[in-house]
Parts: structure tokens; sequence; C-alpha cells
């Protein structure tokens, strides 16, 4: 090789090696940051969570009487919550101080085993109707977002998550249905919800976790004191769970639509 | 001998001249270097100020929605007026604290007058409070890529000067 080619030899090779620096530095720039923001994005969504759980013991159950109601949403168009029209009007009956909390736990605090039904050992309280007038409100930033949630109330002390197939116990409490959830009724057909005889006693978040769902979960403890058979006043250590992820039926029918 | 030397010798035109042709991809691969190293630093400073920003918006978060309900007199008094303008000067940040209540249901504002609560006629439902004061605040949060994160808190209502609480939603805007 001859001495000028040599150079320009160099000179070339020296450009490529700067070329791969430059692709190499415009790569990590391009992903700086993104744990950083993925981690706040998800700190973002857990406080947003943690409030909703906490703002349950400080709404009246009674203010909830305007949700789907005039001035509100028109819930009878909507899938999920059109039952709820003309039902969280029915929350105007409690007296102002009883909170939504008050009323969820009063739901809870039935003889023997609690469910989630809308009743306290035959008598009407509306803790999960309220629950789910107050929820269809307060998750509305995200499920607008496309973000499915459930709130469920789990039982601590069950050693299994999704139940107990030796002793029957089960871990959610029992909730007639439709849930405290905006997933849509064919999520039933995802195994999400697995209904039995009008009731759910597995645990949604636990199912959209094992569907591969990306599973946001704030958990508090929900304390519910109770009378058994004999009269004698019990507590029952509960936990309120919220759980919400990015839908996956979303994105499929907007693909669908566009 | 004389014909060896020609021949070995032919394409040679000096030696700067041989070398010279070299100089144009050496300077170009100096300059893309820097100039790459130049672009990399700007961008990761703007991306650390976002994450500064949005790092701080959280903070505030964190301190104004510690109990889930919101007093509007505690708000203006105390959380804005001391704990948010401390923690907002620490970290060298711009705030605007908006509570709506929305006794009915939640209702997103459409426009950043909207939001910061510009031309309202009836103020039974809204409080604000931030570190900027004057009706160009919404202008000035706006034009300077603000983080804005919202939250479900209980209020007064029907008013805010009311005994019972309902649905409300609590906005928190920082910018720097």
């Amino acid at each position: 090789m001859r001495k000028g080619q040599a150079a320009i030899f160099d000179g070339i090779t020296f450009l490529l090696l700067a070329t791969f620096s430059a692709t190499l530095i415009f790569t990590a720039v391009g992903t700086y940051g993104e744990q950083e923001d993925e981690v706040m994005r998800s700190s973002y969504v857990i406080n947003y969570m943690q409030t909703v759980s906490k703002a349950f013991y400080h709404v009246d159950a009674q203010q909830l009487a305007g949700v789907c109601g005039e001035g509100g949403d028109k819930c009878e168009e909507i899938e999920v919550y059109a039952d709820l029209a003309g039902k969280c009007v029915e929350l105007e009956q409690y007296l102002p101080g009883i909170s939504l909390s008050d009323l969820l736990k009063k739901d809870l605090a039935d003889p023997g085993s609690p469910v989630l039904d809308d009743s306290y050992g035959g008598i009407e309280a509306l803790g999960k109707t309220a629950t789910r007038c107050a929820a269809k409100e307060f998750m509305k930033p995200f499920t607008s977002a496309g973000y499915d949630y459930v709130i469920e109330i789990v039982q601590p002390s069950s050693v299994a998550l999704i139940g107990d197939a030796e002793t029957g116990e089960s871990a959610v409490i029992k909730t007639s249905t439709p849930i405290i959830s905006n997933l849509p009724e064919n999520a039933k057909e995802n195994d999400y919800i697995e209904e039995k005889d009008g009731f759910v006693e597995t645990s949604v978040c636990f199912n959209a976790l094992n569907a591969g769902e990306k599973v946001f979960s704030v958990a508090s403890p929900f304390k519910v004191t109770s009378k058994n058979s004999n009269g004698k006043i019990i507590e029952n250590q509960l936990v309120l769970r919220v759980c919400m992820w990015p839908s996956r039926q979303q994105i499929s029918s907007t693909l669908l639509r566009s | 001998m004389a014909g060896t030397r020609s021949r070995q010798r032919k394409g040679f035109v000096g030696p700067l001249g041989d070398d010279f042709p070299s100089i144009f991809p050496i300077v170009a691969g100096v300059v893309l270097f820097f100039a790459t190293l130049a672009y990399a630093n700007g961008v990761i400073q703007e991306k650390n100020d976002y994450l500064d920003v949005r790092k701080a918006a959280l903070g505030l978060s964190y301190l104004v929605t510690r109990t889930g309900s919101i007093d509007y007199g505690y708000l203006g008094m105390v959380t804005c007026s001391q704990e948010l303008a401390a923690y907002a000067k620490s970290r060298s940040v711009k705030y605007h604290v908006i509570v709506k209540g929305a006794c009915n249901g939640i209702e997103f504002s459409e426009t950043p007058e909207e939001l910061f609560g510009l031309g309202l006629e009836d103020e039974s439902l809204y409080v604000s409070c931030g570190s900027e004061e004057g009706e160009s605040v919404a202008e000035q949060a706006m034009n300077s890529n603000p983080v804005i994160m919202n939250f479900p808190v209980a209020v007064g209502c029907p008013s805010y000067s009311s005994n019972t609480n309902g649905l409300g939603m609590l906005t928190v805007v920082t910018w720097r």
C-alpha cells in the first residue's frame, strides 16, 4: 500500500470509529431516564390508588346520590355501569355523617361469615353500591385512559390467596355480582371473574395477574366489627385491596375500530 | 536505475500532498464525535430537569393527599403557604394546587383557563393556591412544560363550607 493510501485509510477508519461511538451515544441517550420515569409513573398510580382508599373514609354515602343522576354521567349508556342508573340515588336515604367506609363495614358485618352483597344479615346496607358509585367517579381518569380496576375485600388470615380447597375458606370475601369493577361482561371469558351462583369468591386481581396483566395493587387494613351467633362482638381484620392494570381489551377494541 | 526510482515515486505529490486528503475524514470524525457529545449532554440535562420536576410533583402530591380529604381553610393557611411552599422552594419548582368539588360526578377541565378557574362564575366548589399569583399563572404554567397530577379527594359538598363530604378532584400542577 502506498503512503497516501495508508493515510486516507487511517482517516476513514477514524471516521468509522467516530460514527460507531456516536451511534452508541445516541442509543444510550435515547433510553436514558426511561426506567426512572417508569418508576415515577408507577409511584403516581400507586399514590392515586392509595388516595382512593383514603377518600373512602371521608366521603359521605349520602353525597354519592348524585352519581348517575342529573348533572352526572348517563350511566344507562355505559355498559359496565348501566345497572347503577337509579341505584346510586338510593344512597340519599343515609344520614349525613355516615361515610362510605361505615356503610361498607356495615355491609360486611353479617353474622357468621362476611358477604359483600348490599345487605347486613338480611337488612339493606348499600355498602357495595356506594363503593361502586364512588369508584366509578374516582377511577374515571384511569378508566378513560384504558385501565381496568377491581376493588375487593380480602381476609388476610387465609393461607391461600385464591381460596383453600380443603377448608373451603376463601381469601377474598364473597361478593355478589356485579362486583366493584369496570370489567366488561366479556371479561368472564378471560377467567378474571369466576362467577358461581351470582357470587364471586376468587380474587379477580390474582386472576388478572395470572393472565399476565401488569397489575398495580394497594392494600389497606379494613377492620370490621360484627356480632357472632352468640351475640358476642368480634373484630374481623380485613383488607381493602384496590387493583388496576392497563386493559388489553380496550387496546384491542381500539385497534379494531381504527 | 533512474527508471526504477521514477516508478517507485509515481503518484507521490510530496509529504503534504499525500496526507492532505486524510485530514477530511479525521476532521469530520472529530466534529461528529464532539457534536454528538454536546447533543447528548443537552438531552440528558433536559431529561434530568423533567425528572426533577416530576419528582417534585410527586413530593408535593404526597404532602397534599396525605389525609384523603381536603379542608379548604387548612389547605390555604397551612398546607399551601407553609408546607408546600417550603418543599417547592427546596426543589426550585413552582406549583399550583387546585381543588374542585364534583358532587354529581367528576368532570375534566378542557382548557387551562378552566383548570385554573379563570372566569369561573360559581366559586363555591373551587379553591386553589400556589407559588404564583395572578391571572397569568395559567399561561405561565402551560408554557413551561408542566407536570399535572390528578388525585381523588373528599371535599365539602354541596358547597365547600358544608359539613358533609362528597366527591372532588385535586390537581397538582408543577413546573420550573
